[in-house]
């Protein structure tokens, strides 16, 4: 009897502390999430995509459309009452126009401020072949965020743009990115939630709804591999 | 047997994972944020202040004595807080050289009063304060300095003075080699003795001089120096040390303060606490001194001022910041403390620091705030920015919008209304008593009669009426003993069921020193209704030897006196009294007998002599009270809270693995008895099952640690209110979430609650602070209905509310929060906003705020609708009048229904453009254009630019169309508090007509078409 209770005792504690103090690395927790979203492979396979949407804030809905061709350009449209927004990216300029801002037509964006849209050239995945992109990964450890517990790493990638992911260690996905960004040499936070993730077509796993403190943008549709008119990068 | 055993095994197995209760602890409940009221207007003590100014940021390290780490990247004109998850008390700051984000906290102040606060060690974050980690040292409780080797970025010393109320091994000076990975002790002295200060010479790194002090604190004396005392050099980087004594004074030293010249490292000061003190110079690298002539100004206070310094360019000037701002232009022969312009600084100087790149420009950090000067300390400008005021407590009264009072360390006594138009600025926060503040008390009866004190019982009535002051500090007459009022003397009010002589209600106000007073005349008269209720033991009440080397004598160490008093609600005859040593003291005669119930306390295990800091009677069930004690002037950081289920007869300690920090006050819900709160100097916690179970405050929107001094539960509105000792006042507004979580089945996926009828009302909007003086200012209470639902767990998907109408059409959409546990969602009682035409450059116009608007909902029953988790669940909330501020439901309904009036042409319209450009679109594609057809769209063309504003290109042009006029009436209507009257009604109609005029003439046109 004695015995066996000592070998249970020995056994639920090999299980628990196997589940409890097993302390993960950063590589780990980012394979497992390439894992969760689709795997590697097929995400390399993205070289186009078009996600079709809305930003939801306060009832109001204002739809938007991204185009995307991997490292070659990224452009986003969004329409509100008439007044036409619109984002563009290439790796040797960029261009935005927001009537809201002072901006009635497209203008160039300064090289500060491309450089931290750069990245969304990389429709590929951030953290699929990282180090091969030139990024650079820092375990930042465990905390207590919204009430559970994230596995926050530090990506910096090769145009020295900075982000904190937070991983949920139970879904491998990520749940909150947090960006610094320069505005006029200041430093601003910008943090933004992901919500539900949903399998697209092509078969990786993306979050349909992003909250960027209490503006909601909500994916309709993910067309992945589509003929996207590589003339909409020209800002002119 | 074994067969048994393995099945038993099994069902415990089984069982916990079918059981598997969720555990709430206080990420259930992250919307009920607190508002931090603040203010900044008199901030709070700040020990450290670091900087660096690099391309276009001049970035600021703020360290406070009680409110954590505050960044500004703006050179001061806003801060934001960086380290609100550890440890609030701020000892020293460093800067990694050339990189403002690597920066390095040691935590503990080492000011070293009555009231400082306890570190946990050493924090380091290489993002600008984003993330920290913890590198060690967690059980020095004080660090004075951080000092980067001058040549190595990776090589740091940190002088630790170590505890104040106890012996220690871990004092001393240490030094890190690897950023703070590993850390050495390179010169210990005794277990009484730390280290305060350490200097390394810039050109010369191996050349140091480290100041140790030995010192402790007993709750009723205080001793400063002692043979452990001396100044020690090293010549080899702190590998070996010499005492110096070269010209220092004889005899036990106290506090050394040292500062290397950096534009000549051979010369040296140092102030010496000794018999007699004094400021000293060496021109050898510290191994030899001599006095010079510095008065009084500049060795005042040891303990409390340890900072002076070189300007890093002038070897002429130095600045020692004391209890005013002294500054030398001869290198500390000849001091000035003149103030030329500006504000002077407020006393008491503990941090300084000078810009290198315009060393113009200087920081100095006192016991009510951070100052600016641009003419090296000559004149001043405050900083209004930094919310650190440290309270000792708070208390409320019965106005409508309620006001706040409380009294700040070294910053006396404010109230302010809860809530104001625009948030409540720190304009809007009323200085009504001098010196220290700590109770203050207004008439439960006239709230323009308030009571307030400094510190040892110098309390006064402020009669806000006549702005007079009187004082009511009851005085010694014959047959007492010397009166003893503690540092933080009780004021208390009770209610009472007597009247005067005149028929007038009364109410009782009590102080106490050894004894307890009353007065039913607001303090006038007092009746001495005990004997010496405390231990009365002779041997601590020396105060007057107090200090050490230096006298120091401020009633801070006024000891064997009466610290907490509480009235029984509804029975004035029983009154509970907590002393400074240990005795808990009870009458049920009004006065008449005593009976000291400390001894059945000591037997839950509360130690003998801690301080009785809050007793709490629940309002609830006559018999269940709870009292906290703070044994920290003992050297024991435990939480003591404990509670008694026979009013007081027995008692039983609270303990929970959630608490840390010495117990400062407890409270139970006014409403519901499951529900208790409790302050320790590391944090506020909650209990929603009786204080079976606890959980720390970290999603309230305040500090983890928070030092939490007092709590108070607002009577009409169940409003928290929180006294923080160093980041103000925090207001949780309305507990009701919270009480309904408490009757809640946790184990429910999804739970929306009832939701409380909304009585129709808006946020005041006028007066308003002016924008320039409001500095800090905290959000207003918000006056919306609201939706409080309970997901188990953060949802993955996002949550909706819907509201629906009588008819059950859905009006209005809502984003939900997905956090665990409880979510709160406002809905600003109107329906969606309405489709606005669409055409030309609206931004900035009314046609475009058209979009944004929506009007708000007449008096009714809606349907709210929570869609969570694929699922909906539903209740109903009643919008109701409220005719005494003139939101009658018929004034109400009219003002709906001209809004929907022009809504609803506004969406006509819309229509109408929409079809009117798809028109246009299609006879454009036609080839070869008819006479005709060129007509028609010439026709619709000009009718387009009578109905759009197709002219503007930027904001500043205002061009009237028909949209924009019915968007400028749209919104009058639809933000309008009142329907319109009878004679501007005709407006709407005038605008209904045009509409038609349009639409007809576009079907008109439409017609020759087809003709």
């Amino acid at each position: 009897m004695k015995k066996f209770l000592l070998h249970s005792f020995v056994l639920l504690a090999l299980v628990f502390t196997g589940f409890a103090v097993k302390a993960q690395t950063a590589d780990e927790v980012i394979d497992k999430y390439i894992a969760a979203i689709g795997g590697k492979e097929k995400w390399k396979q993205i070289k186009s995509i078009k996600v079709e949407g809305q930003v939801e804030v306060q009832g109001l809905e204002i739809p938007f459309v991204v185009q995307s061709v991997n490292s070659k350009g990224t452009r986003m449209d969004a329409e509100f009452q008439g007044s036409k927004f619109i984002d563009i990216t290439t790796p040797a300029a960029g261009w935005s126009q927001n009537p809201m801002a002072g901006k009635a037509t497209l203008q160039p964006l300064t090289a500060d401020e491309l450089k931290e849209k750069l990245d969304e050239l990389d429709i590929q995945g951030a953290f699929v072949d990282y180090k091969e992109k030139g990024s650079t990964v820092e375990s930042l450890g465990k905390d207590e965020e919204d009430g559970n517990e994230y596995f926050k790493i530090k990506l910096t990638t090769k145009n020295q743009n900075e982000t904190i992911y937070f991983f949920d260690l139970k879904t491998n996905l990520i749940y909150k990115q947090e960006t610094t960004t320069k505005q006029q040499g200041q430093d601003i936070k910008v943090s933004i939630k992901h919500f539900d993730y949903q399998d697209t077509d092509f078969g990786v796993k993306m979050p349909f709804k992003l909250d960027q403190g209490g503006m909601m943008l909500v994916t309709k549709k993910v067309s992945t591999n589509v003929a996207v008119d590589e003339t909409i990068f020209n800002g002119k | 047997m074994i067969k048994k055993c393995t099945l038993v095994w099994l069902a415990c197995i089984c069982m916990t994972s079918l059981v598997a209760q969720t555990t709430i602890n206080s990420s259930y409940f992250q919307t009920l944020t607190a508002r931090a009221l603040g203010p900044s207007t008199m901030s709070g003590r700040i020990s450290a202040i670091e900087g660096m100014a690099a391309g276009d940021q001049l970035t600021l390290y703020v360290g406070t004595a009680g409110g954590g780490i505050w960044k500004s990247q703006n050179g001061g004109i806003s801060f934001a807080p960086i380290f609100d998850k550890y440890c609030q008390s701020i000892g020293a700051l460093a800067i990694e050289k050339g990189n403002a984000k690597t920066v390095y906290a040691g935590t503990g102040e080492s000011n070293m009063r009555n009231t400082v606060s306890i570190g946990d060690g050493m924090y380091k974050t290489t993002d600008g304060g984003a993330n920290w980690q913890k590198i060690g040292l967690d059980s020095t409780e004080h660090i004075s300095k951080i000092v980067f080797d001058p040549t190595d970025s990776k090589t740091l010393f940190v002088a630790v003075p170590g505890p104040l109320w106890s012996s220690s091994p871990h004092r001393g000076l240490y030094k890190t080699t690897d950023g703070g990975k590993t850390w050495k002790k390179i010169l210990f002295v005794n277990e009484e003795t730390g280290c305060t200060d350490i200097a390394i010479n810039p050109t010369n790194p191996k050349i140091m001089l480290a100041g140790f002090w030995q010192f402790r604190r007993k709750p009723y004396s205080f001793s400063s120096g002692g043979p452990g005392s001396a100044l020690y050099k090293s010549a080899d980087g702190g590998e070996t040390w010499k005492k110096v004594t070269n010209g220092l004074p004889a005899g036990d030293l106290g506090r050394i303060v040292i500062a290397i010249n950096p534009s000549k490292p051979a010369e040296v000061l140092a102030i010496v606490e000794a018999k007699i003190p004094g400021l000293f110079i060496s021109k050898d690298e510290g191994s030899s001194w001599e006095k010079l002539a510095a008065t009084e100004n500049i060795t005042a206070r040891p303990f409390y001022f340890s900072t002076l310094i070189f300007d890093p360019t002038d070897a002429k000037k130095v600045y020692r910041p004391a209890y005013d701002f002294q500054y030398s232009k001869d290198g500390g022969y000849s001091w000035s403390n003149s103030i030329i312009g500006g504000v002077e600084p407020h006393a008491d100087h503990h941090a300084l620091w000078i810009n290198p790149a315009n060393t113009d420009i200087m920081y100095l950090g006192t016991d009510g705030g951070v100052y600016l000067t641009m003419n090296k300390g000559v004149s001043w400008q405050f900083l209004n920015n930094l919310p650190v005021g440290q309270f000792y407590h708070v208390t409320t009264d019965n106005e409508k919008t309620y006001n706040v009072y409380g009294g700040l360390q070294d910053n006396g006594s404010w109230m302010a209304p809860n809530s104001s138009a625009g948030g409540v600025s720190s304009a809007d926060w009323q200085d009504i008593n001098g010196g220290d503040g700590f109770w203050v008390q207004p008439s439960p009866l006239n709230s323009k009669i308030v009571f307030a004190e400094s510190q040892g019982g110098n309390a006064n009535r402020i009669d806000l009426n006549t702005g007079l002051s009187s004082s009511i500090k009851p005085q010694k007459v014959s047959g007492e003993d010397d009166h003893r009022f503690h540092w933080n003397t009780p004021i208390v009010t009770g209610l009472s069921t007597k009247k005067s002589a005149a028929g007038k209600p009364l109410y009782n106000l009590y102080m106490a020193n050894q004894y307890l007073y009353k007065s039913t005349d607001e303090g006038r008269n007092w009746r001495r209704i005990s004997p010496d209720l405390t231990t009365n033991d002779k041997a601590k009440q020396k105060t007057e030897e107090s200090g050490g080397i230096t006298g120091d004598n401020t009633s801070a160490e006024n000891h064997c006196t009466i610290y907490t008093i509480t009235q029984h609600a509804t029975n004035e005859n029983i009154i509970w009294v907590g002393t400074d040593d240990g005795n808990l003291q009870v009458t049920t005669d009004g006065g008449k007998t005593w009976t000291n119930k400390a001894p059945e306390v000591w037997k839950a295990g509360i130690p003998k002599a801690a301080w009785v800091s809050c007793i709490e009677l629940s309002s609830l069930n006559p018999k269940r009270m709870y009292a906290s004690f703070d044994n920290h002037m003992y050297g024991d950081h435990a939480t003591y809270f404990a509670v008694s289920y026979d009013a007081g007869n027995t008692w039983k300690r609270i303990s929970s693995p959630e608490f840390t920090g010495f117990a400062h006050v407890i409270r139970e819900d006014i409403k519901n008895e499951k529900l208790l709160f409790a302050g320790t100097e590391m944090g506020l916690f909650i209990s929603i099952d009786g204080g079976a179970n606890w959980m720390r405050s970290k999603y309230q929107e305040m500090p983890w640690y928070n030092l939490v001094r007092d709590i108070k539960i607002h009577p009409q509105t169940g409003d928290l209110l929180v006294a923080s000792h160093g980041r103000g006042i925090y207001i949780i507004d309305d507990l009701q979430p919270l009480r309904e979580l408490v009757k809640s089945d946790v184990n429910a996926d999804v739970i929306l609650y009832p939701v409380s009828d909304f009585i129709y009302d808006y946020s005041a909007q006028l007066p308003a602070t002016g924008g320039n003086i409001a500095g800090y200012t905290a959000g207003s209470k918000v006056q919306l209905p609201s939706f409080n639902y309970y997901l188990k767990q953060r949802s993955e998907t996002a949550t909706k509310i819907e509201i629906y109408d009588a008819a059950n059409k859905k009006i209005k959409d809502i984003n939900g929060t997905a956090v665990k546990g409880l979510n709160k969602v406002y809905w600003p009682f109107n329906i969606n906003p309405p489709k606005v035409a669409k055409g030309g450059f609206v931004a900035g116009s009314s046609v475009f705020y058209s979009g944004l608007v929506a009007p708000r909902v007449p008096v009714g029953k809606y349907k709210v609708v929570l869609l969570a988790g694929g699922k909906k669940y539903e209740q109903f909330i009643n919008i109701k009048a409220n005719d005494a501020k003139g939101f009658s439901a018929k004034n109400i309904e009219k003002l709906y229904q001209q809004s929907m009036h022009l809504y609803s042409l506004h969406e006509k319209l819309a229509v109408l453009v929409d079809t009117m450009d798809k028109t246009i679109t299609n006879l454009t594609k036609i080839d070869n254009k008819t006479p005709a057809n060129q007509l028609q769209l010439a026709s619709l063309d000009s009718m387009r630019k009578e109905i759009l504003e197709l002219n503007r290109k930027t904001i500043f042009f205002d061009e009237f169309k028909y949209r924009r006029r019915l968007s400028d009436l749209y919104l009058e209507v639809a933000t309008s508090l009142e329907p319109l009257s009878g004679s501007k009604e005709g407006s709407i109609d005038l605008m209904e007509k045009e509409f038609m005029a349009f639409n007809n003439q576009f079907y008109s046109i439409l017609k020759r078409r087809s003709n």
